[in-house]
């Protein structure tokens, strides 16, 4: 497997070169003996999918936003709200094993003149795949730097071809209880579900997103298919989602329909409306350093000049 | 049956073995801590929840002492007390110092505005009263009636530190703080007179404590235990 740095990131941030080298000479030295066996594990290599070829996006890298940390990709991998495999944001890394990324299908449905039905791999192919660097913002007031592999929702929305009703965009992940009843947990009512007004979902930002990295998703991550919208908070993108629907009205939202005064269906990050748990004024980067710094939290976490234009005239204090 | 008393020597054993014991929780999330994503909340949780399980710990010597009449156990309480303290202090002092990073009217504003951290932050106040008298001189000085009043405040203390960690959760995570809950519900109720009764009985009934008294056995009432108790156990 050939794993591809993002040039975007500071090399400081990254593995020292001569670690690196090393690695790539013994995963070279690894995998000369495997291609000799290769015939005899050629099932489990059709599982796990090769690194799609993808491009970094030139306006979404470090420098073109200014970001001064960047998040390691094993805190990333090792600090998960992923409720499905557990309440505790370790125990997704933990947990990876519940359940296979592939095979997996992803069903496109509602009001769309071409309903779809996909293998996550061909929909992985519906537009090149690039990466970008956003900003990931908790509602828990902490937030990480990303390199997202993947390319704007926008391309699927096209290629279903909503009609003139659809008014919305619906997310849905899939059923632990009936992924993996054994292992299911009762801390959310199954499955999750999410959405996003059909604005923001065709705005370009939005993004459909399969590998992190460099790298397919790691389980934990949301794997394989997920969805990011950097202007919201981080419970907003559904992960390893199954179904995607376009409907006329807006959908009940897991937070929201738990819990409406503290989870808006927006949930637009906003430093000026405090959440009931967490003062949202600032938060926690988690970088590279052993302690996150304290950093003041941006109006749609540094996408304001992006994404305010969807919301003019509406009352974000209420509209939260 | 169990000893009512032991000897100094192994009192001195059973004290070392315990502040190991509850000194492993610190340690244990020490070695994990360079691994984590988030320090800041891995120091507040672990701390968090080790207040509450060692506080669950010193409300179970009382029930435990009545069931089995091992009266020393009590004089390993005190210790156990302090931990509580300490770990709830470092738990407080992650957050204001590590998350907060001494930012005063944030910690105000989450005193007044967030339930959970309005209950937590009573119950650490509560334990301040209890960590500071738990000399023997401050015994002394506040008579064991009035110390023992003062000492209950550990009774409204465990509530509103199960409720902190419940109004943490968020979802229907509910699990592990109704566990909690439903401990600290069981070992309070066991000060209630009719449950300290019904503990006491068996063990005095099954093994009448035989009395020489001019020549012939008799049973004899045994004494009440008192609760909360306490001090009038090491004086034994």
């Amino acid at each position: 497997m050939l794993i591809r740095r993002p040039p975007s990131i500071p090399p400081s941030e990254l593995t020292p070169p001569a670690l690196y080298k090393r690695r790539k000479f013994l995963r070279a030295a690894l995998a000369a003996p495997l291609a000799l066996a290769a015939p005899a594990i050629a099932p489990a290599k059709a599982q796990a999918a090769a690194t799609p070829d993808y491009a970094p996006n030139p306006a979404f890298t470090m420098e073109a936003r200014g970001y001064g940390t960047f998040t390691p990709k094993e805190k990333m991998a090792g600090y998960n709200n992923f409720y499905e495999l557990g309440t505790d944001k370790r125990d997704p890394a933990a947990n990876s094993h519940f359940y296979r990324a592939r095979p997996w299908r992803v069903a496109v449905s509602g009001e769309v003149a071409e309903p779809l039905d996909l293998d996550v791999d061909d929909l992985l192919k519906l537009a090149p795949l690039e990466e970008r660097v956003y900003r990931l913002r908790c509602v828990e007031a902490w937030s990480m730097v990303i390199p997202w592999m993947g390319f704007s929702l926008s391309a699927l929305v096209k290629k279903a071809q909503p009609t003139g009703k659809a008014k919305f965009v619906e997310f849905i992940t899939f059923n632990p209880d009936e992924l993996f009843p054994e292992n299911s947990n009762s801390s959310l009512p199954w499955p999750y579900v999410e959405g996003l007004r059909m604005d923001e979902a065709m705005h370009p930002l939005a993004m459909l997103v399969f590998g992190v990295y460099g790298e397919l998703l790691p389980t934990q991550c949301g794997a394989p298919v997920r969805l990011v919208a950097p202007w919201k908070y981080g419970f907003k993108s559904g992960k390893a989602l199954v179904a995607i629907r376009f409907l006329e009205k807006q959908p009940a939202t897991t937070w929201n329909v738990l819990q409406p005064g503290e989870y808006g269906f927006y949930a637009n990050v906003n430093p000026n409306v405090s959440h009931p748990r967490w003062s949202q004024a600032s938060e926690r980067a988690i970088g590279g350093g052993f302690l996150p710094e304290r950093r003041k939290t941006d109006m749609f976490n540094g996408y304001a000049e992006e994404v305010a234009g969807l919301y003019s005239g509406m009352d974000l204090q209420k509209q939260f | 049956m169990p000893a009512r008393q032991i000897s100094a020597r192994a009192l001195f054993a059973a004290k070392c073995v315990l502040f190991a014991a509850l000194c492993a929780p610190a340690a244990v999330a020490a070695y994990q801590l360079p691994a984590q994503a988030d320090p800041v909340e891995f120091i507040a949780r672990e701390s968090g929840i080790t207040a509450l399980r060692i506080l669950a710990l010193t409300l179970a010597v009382t029930p435990l002492r009545m069931l089995t009449g091992m009266n020393w156990l009590l004089r390993l309480r005190r210790m156990a007390g302090l931990f509580v303290f300490s770990y709830a202090a470092a738990h407080f002092s992650s957050y204001l110092l590590l998350d907060l990073q001494l930012d005063f009217s944030a910690l105000l504003e989450d005193i007044a505005e967030r339930k959970y951290i309005t209950v937590g932050f009573a119950a650490l106040v509560m334990l301040i009263p209890l960590a500071a008298t738990s000399a023997d001189w401050a015994v002394r000085k506040l008579g064991g009636k009035k110390w023992l009043a003062l000492h209950k405040l550990i009774y409204a203390i465990a509530p509103l530190g199960v409720l902190h960690f419940l109004w943490i959760k968020k979802g229907e995570d509910w699990g592990e703080p109704v566990v909690y809950g439903a401990i600290v519900f069981v070992l309070l109720s066991c000060r209630l007179p009719k449950i300290k009764k019904i503990l006491q009985k068996p063990l005095y009934s099954l093994n009448p404590p035989p009395i020489f008294d001019g020549g012939k056995e008799k049973q004899i009432n045994p004494p009440p235990i008192s609760d909360g108790g306490g001090r009038g156990g090491e004086t034994q």
